[in-house]
């Protein structure tokens, strides 16, 4: 995660968060993971 | 002006903020002042043609860092502070038509991301005894924003009802030794009529005591005290978690269900909370039906008991349907 703080006009800040892919743990295709289509899971 | 009066008969306090009398209502999506700020457009909140999550600090603040007390306001019985504090706004995506609902797995893990680092942030101000992240959505609720988007209230006090609840739970875990929370969660997985989805480290479950028919519960299985106390892996299954409960919300009643959703965790105010404090996210959707909303009325603004139409079994297996429908 990359985080950049800036100023705005009236004094308030903003910060703008931006992500790389697959940051940090186990992504979205864990084991733990439940696929949305039976058929993903070679079931018959 | 900002400034927080006590009220004794309660033991409370209540938070002034006149100016806020005067912020942006419902305007039309092409003036949405959360989206991005598009060439030759008008220019919004955000400086930028196009962003992922951007947190800034609230134009009609509740809550600010510099307020100050003002003379001749407040005596020994009903004393007045400076409503000393932060707020902000956390903008889920530039996506004006998107909710957390819609967000992909891994916005939603950024997203987390951004709550932990906000919790650290700005709980670390010496001012802030809590950080409350929460977000209110639907119109229902009464949002003045429809751009997808959550709030954050670094309170200068723990909160009433957060301080209630910490308070059951230092008295529960002297006497017993025990969480509170990791007893409910175990009580509710033992009986498992309530429980609405499971992931590997996180469990969304109606309570046994809801005051909202869908009312829901979701709760880290490890005793975390915050959020940032989430390893990398609880992060993800929270992202999961809280996907497919949401999702199952939408699905509920046809229609993208409003509601207010808070996460309760440990003060920042240098306390000791573990095995007191236990970080979950609590859902209050208004709506008993696809076309009626449940009031705090009489009984329940005005002696604090909550009158349910339903048993919590009986909309947990319908919200659990909905659910696994919609995996």
């Amino acid at each position: 995660m990359k985080k950049e703080r800036q100023a705005k006009e009236d004094g308030r800040y903003i910060i703008f968060y931006t992500f790389e892919e697959d940051e940090g743990g186990e992504g979205p295709g864990s084991p733990g993971d439940i696929p949305r289509d039976p058929e993903e899971r070679g079931e018959d | 002006m900002n400034q927080i009066r006590w009220d004794p008969t309660l033991r409370e306090w209540v938070a002034y903020a006149t100016h806020r009398q005067d912020r942006t209502f419902l305007p039309p999506a092409e003036y949405c002042p959360l989206c991005p700020t598009k060439p030759g457009g008008f220019p919004t909140e955000v400086p930028r043609e196009s962003y992922e999550i951007v947190v800034f600090e609230n134009r009609f603040p509740s809550f600010t860092p510099d307020a100050a007390l003002q003379d001749g306001e407040g005596t020994l019985l009903t004393p007045v502070a400076p409503g000393r504090g932060v707020c902000e706004v956390v903008l889920y995506t530039d996506d004006h038509d998107a909710t957390l609902a819609s967000l992909g797995e891994e916005r939603i893990r950024g997203l987390i991301e951004v709550w932990a680092d906000r919790y650290g942030e700005l709980g670390s101000r010496e001012f802030v005894d809590y950080v409350f992240i929460f977000e209110n959505k639907g119109e229902a609720i009464g949002v003045t924003l429809n751009h997808p988007h959550g709030q954050i209230y670094a309170y200068p006090f723990i909160p009433p009802r957060p301080k209630k609840e910490l308070e059951a739970a230092h008295e529960y875990h002297r006497k017993r030794g025990r969480c509170l929370h990791c007893d409910i969660i175990s009580q509710e997985h033992e009986d498992g009529r309530r429980v609405i989805a499971k992931g590997e480290h996180f469990t969304a479950f109606i309570p046994f005591y809801a005051h909202f028919p869908y009312e829901v519960h979701l709760y880290s299985r490890r005793c975390a005290p915050s959020i940032q106390d989430l390893s990398p892996e609880e992060r993800w299954d929270l992202a999961r978690v809280l996907k497919r409960l949401l999702m199952g919300y939408d699905a509920l009643f046809g229609f993208s269900l409003p509601y207010m959703m808070v996460m309760h965790q440990a003060p920042t105010d240098g306390g000791d909370y573990e095995g007191v404090a236990h970080f979950h996210i609590e859902f209050y959707p208004p709506n008993r039906t696809a076309e009626k909303l449940k009031y705090l009325a009489g009984s329940e603004t005005g002696a604090g008991v909550y009158v349910m139409d339903v048993l919590p079994e009986a909309s947990a297996e319908e919200l659990r349907e909905k659910i696994e429908d919609s995996i």
